[in-house]
């Protein structure tokens, strides 16, 4: 019998290990992969945002595509900093796999960032950035690029010797700080001999920004030029230049591209509007992070880039696509 | 050594792991193929389907437009009647309001002032609808009416909307400057009847124009974002079928229809691995099949093998007792096939060699014994003949003296030669043999041969064979002191050396040449002249007799020096009287 055994031993064991193959063939595919926990704390959740309403289309794309149901959060307001901190405070006590932030400023979220990453949270931050390095992946337009774009433009546009005023929206968020920088520098390259008269802080409202700008037009004869950084501070610096009916006089160029600001664009208002890609940031916030989570390595910093729009090139096939997401046909 | 059994086993697990193998491949990439074809069909239907439900919008659109086109008013307005303006926004909003996939309709004039579905809307100051692409080719089409690609509507002040755009001319009585009508469709319908269709998990329809812009996607955002990329120039080659495509990696199936009524092309995508969606399936069925003809195999080739091997090994491990002197061992036959023959004979050959050795031992049995008795008497007639010769010329010279002593001395010889049956007799008993013999010799050669015969005491008892002495001293004799001068000498002595009866015959006659002393014994050798082998017949014959009886280790062993004379030591068992059995059946078992 022992005979026996040993002369079947190779048969036997081939069987086994063909069974084995088959097995680990089939568990393998019956496996599924599992569904990640994932919040995105963006800085405004007002509907009436529609840059902030244009990631989270780019957000759902994405998660519709991987199958995957993110939380949205967020403040009303982008100036309330002091409730995004709270919010992602509680983000974290919640403990998700993953975290997806826009912060509202660039010191104040810090040390929550790095708390996150303590806990294990994979963190990608998208729009504006943070001092801390907690995150694993920065998606964002580079907007000292893409304050200079707008610099080179009203530069251009005021001639070499042209005084200029710059309508920022929030003083410590990355965003402003970089477009204001940029701004700088690719006005003073185009116009050597120009002036930036200084710069405004609007809070992110469209009264302040309004009252900023109508003051300026007002008490600045020698003003010829007006840049805003972002999509609520440009509303409320073209409606005073339209309320002081100074649209010929003054040029503008602006930030982003809600319905309104194309409107203004249209009507000359607005000489042109540095457009970023809000729905990219979106999408490619929760690919981002998807990767990380999956342990793939992810890029430090993406650009999703910025392009300057102006009456001429509107309605160009490209520009069409990137001013008017395809999500709000309806 | 590899059994039958396995070398079986692994030719017949190969064999069918090879044809399982083969077979596996072919039928499962035959059956591959056609799923992939019945997929591929299916899908082409449904494209179909899809176009044809896009025909038929497109062309119910086309008579809506007709309606608005040949309408009274209309072409009233459009030839500058205001006053029936009213009628035709009622009109529009009429037909508006029934359909909720026209966003916009709009009829311009001559000179381009508008008339909205909806009185609220107002013409955006900063368009100018002549430069407008849906403009120009309506005028161009001379009134037959065109479909825009996926487009952004911005010709109402305050609205932006993805569309699709029908416009066609509305002919005025100014020639050269007609009116033109607009109806934007939203995707609601075309998204209804791609939606309608899956095509598989992941697969999508999207529909491109004949100028390649892209019409309807999915994933229209993620293509204008450029996070997503489409193969419309591949699509754009043909016009209609199916290409495979390689969508980084992932091979995927373009089938391309195109519509009649629009130019567009619609493309169903399925993804390869889910077009063969029971591919898995059809895989682990075939996995599974494989693995149970394999195992049955296995399982038969098992029961197979050990049919034909078990029998083999059975003869085999009884080959094995036999060759281990086991001649009693027999197959028990329960096969009837070859092994079951084989086995047969195998048995009847066994029972063969036992009734050859049974006759075998019983010829050796009765050679020995008459060997035996040869040997024993060999000796008689021609010492017989000389001595009653001697006995004739002593009674003729009237020495009457030496004739009684000599004939006493012949009668206790014979006595003792011829007492039948017991081959042992007592060491006593063949010590008179020889003296008598010595008697009858020392008075034939006149006192000229001298004897003296020593024993042991308490020697008496035991038991020898007999007439072993008197061979040995008469080949002392006759080849010792008889080729000597003057007067010899026989000693006789008989004593015990351990467990050894020991007689010693020593003479001093003229010895052994030392060439000669190793051929005595040697029962081969045939070569030396007739004296020498006359003279060993009768020493070979007591050795020999010994060592049939006590088996070897006892017999005969000669020490010589040429001139001085010969030792000859008689060695046997010491055996006391009446104990003989136990001597003699180890003289048997020898002899196996």
């Amino acid at each position: 019998m022992t005979r026996t055994i040993k002369h079947l031993s190779p048969v036997v064991g081939l069987l086994l290990l063909v069974a084995a193959v088959v097995t680990g063939v089939f568990a393998v595919q019956f496996s599924g992969e599992r569904e990640y926990e994932i919040v995105v704390v963006l800085k405004s959740t007002n509907p009436e945002m529609e840059f902030w309403e244009i990631v989270g289309a780019g957000i759902e794309t994405a998660a519709r595509e991987y199958d995957m149901s993110p939380e949205i959060v967020g403040p009303w307001l982008e100036k309330d900093i002091d409730d995004q901190i709270r919010i992602f405070n509680d983000v974290i006590e919640q403990r998700p796999d993953g975290v997806i932030l826009a912060a509202s400023d660039y010191e104040a979220l810090s040390p929550l960032a790095d708390e996150a990453r303590d806990r294990g949270i994979e963190l990608v931050t998208i729009d504006s950035g943070l001092r801390s390095d907690a995150a694993s992946s920065f998606i964002a337009t580079d907007n000292l690029r893409a304050g200079r774009k707008a610099g080179q433009r009203i530069g251009e546009l005021v001639g070499e010797s042209g005084n200029i005023a710059l309508i920022s929206h929030i003083r410590e968020v990355a965003t402003a700080i970089d477009r204001e920088e940029g701004v700088r520098e690719g006005f003073e390259a185009v116009s050597p001999e120009g002036t930036i008269l200084g710069t405004y802080y609007t809070d992110n409202e469209i009264e302040i920004a309004y009252g900023h700008a109508m003051y300026l037009l007002e008490n600045e004869p020698d003003l010829s030029g007006l840049v805003a950084t972002n999509e609520l501070t440009t509303i409320g610096v073209a409606r005073a230049i339209v309320d002081a009916g100074m649209s010929d006089s003054v040029h503008f160029v602006g930030f982003d591209h809600s319905k309104e600001e194309i409107t203004l664009l249209e009507q000359s208002v607005i000489d042109a509007l540095v457009v970023q890609k809000p729905f990219n940031m979106g999408y490619l916030g929760i690919t981002t992070l998807r990767s990380a989570l999956a342990g793939e390595t992810v890029p430090e910093f993406v650009d999703t880039g910025s392009v300057i729009v102006d009456r001429d090139n509107l309605y160009t096939a490209e520009n069409q696509r990137l001013l008017f997401p395809f999500t709000d046909r309806q | 050594m590899r059994s039958i059994q396995s070398a079986m086993l692994m030719a017949f697990s190969g064999l069918v792991l090879l044809t399982v193998l083969i077979m596996g491949v072919v039928s499962y990439t035959l059956a591959e193929d056609a799923l992939a074809q019945t997929a591929r069909d299916y899908t082409g239907q449904l494209i179909g389907q899809v176009t044809q439900g896009i025909d038929t919008y497109i062309d119910h659109m086309q008579d809506i437009s007709e309606v608005v086109v040949r309408n009274s008013d209309v072409t009233a307005v459009v030839s500058g009647n205001d006053s029936v303006r009213g009628d035709v926004g009622a009109l529009l909003s009429s037909i508006q309001q029934t359909r909720d996939d026209i966003s916009l309709m709009v009829v311009l004039d001559a000179d381009d002032e508008p008339v909205f579905h909806d009185e609220s809307l107002s013409l955006n100051p900063a368009v100018e609808p002549a430069q407008q692409d849906w403009y120009r080719d309506a005028v161009e089409a001379k009134g037959r009416s065109v479909v825009s690609s996926a487009r952004v509507q911005n010709v109402v002040l305050d609205r932006y909307a993805w569309v699709l755009t029908l416009s066609r001319t509305i002919d005025s009585d100014t020639p050269n400057s007609p009116g033109v009508f607009l109806v934007d469709l939203n995707f609601r319908v075309i998204e209804e009847l791609v939606q309608r269709v899956e095509l598989g998990r992941r697969g999508y329809i999207f529909i491109v124009d004949d100028r390649g812009g892209l019409v309807f996607h999915p994933q229209q955002q993620l293509i204008y974002s450029n996070l997503r990329e489409e193969r419309i120039a591949e699509v754009m080659d043909i016009e209609r079928g199916s290409i495979r495509v390689d969508g980084d990696g992932t091979p995927m199936l373009y089938t391309v229809a195109r519509s009649e009524a629009t130019g567009w092309r619609i493309v169903g995508v399925n993804y390869v691995d889910e077009l063969l969606y029971n591919r898995t399936a059809l895989q682990r069925y075939y996995a599974l099949w494989g693995l149970v003809c394999f195992a049955a195999v296995i399982l038969v080739s098992v029961l197979i093998a050990s049919q034909i091997s078990r029998p083999l090994r059975a003869l085999s491990e009884s080959m094995a007792a036999v060759e281990q002197g086991d001649f009693t061992s027999r197959l028990e036959n329960r096969w009837h096939n070859e092994i079951g023959e084989l086995a047969h004979d195998f048995n009847l050959m066994l029972d063969t060699i036992a009734d050859l050795m049974r006759e075998n031992e019983r010829e050796q049995e009765a050679k020995r014994i008459s060997e035996l008795k040869a040997l024993q008497h060999q000796i008689t007639p021609h010492f017989l003949y000389n001595t009653l010769d001697s006995i004739i010329w002593m009674a003729d010279g009237r020495e009457f003296e030496d004739v009684i002593e000599m004939t006493s001395a012949l009668a206790r010889l014979l006595r003792l030669s011829i007492r039948q049956g017991d081959e042992l007799v007592s060491v006593e008993d063949e010590v008179e043999h020889v003296t008598s013999y010595l008697r009858i010799q020392s008075i034939r050669y006149r006192e000229s041969l001298k004897y003296d015969v020593e024993m042991e005491p308490g020697m008496a008892s035991f038991r020898s064979l007999k007439v072993i002495l008197q061979p040995i001293v008469e080949n002392a004799i006759y080849h010792g002191l008889r080729e000597r001068a003057g007067s010899g000498s026989v000693q006789i002595r008989c004593f015990r050396e351990g467990e050894c009866l020991v007689f010693e015959v020593v003479d001093d006659g003229v010895g052994i040449d030392e060439e000669i002393l190793p051929m005595l014994l040697d029962y081969s050798n045939t070569a030396h002249n007739t004296d020498d082998r006359e003279r060993s017949v009768g020493v070979r014959n007591v050795d020999e007799r010994i060592r049939l009886y006590f088996g070897g280790g006892f017999g005969l062993s000669f020490e010589s020096k040429p001139g001085y004379g010969t030792r000859v030591r008689i060695t046997q068992p010491l055996i006391p009287v009446g104990e003989e059995i136990a001597a003699h059946s180890s003289t048997k078992g020898h002899m196996r």
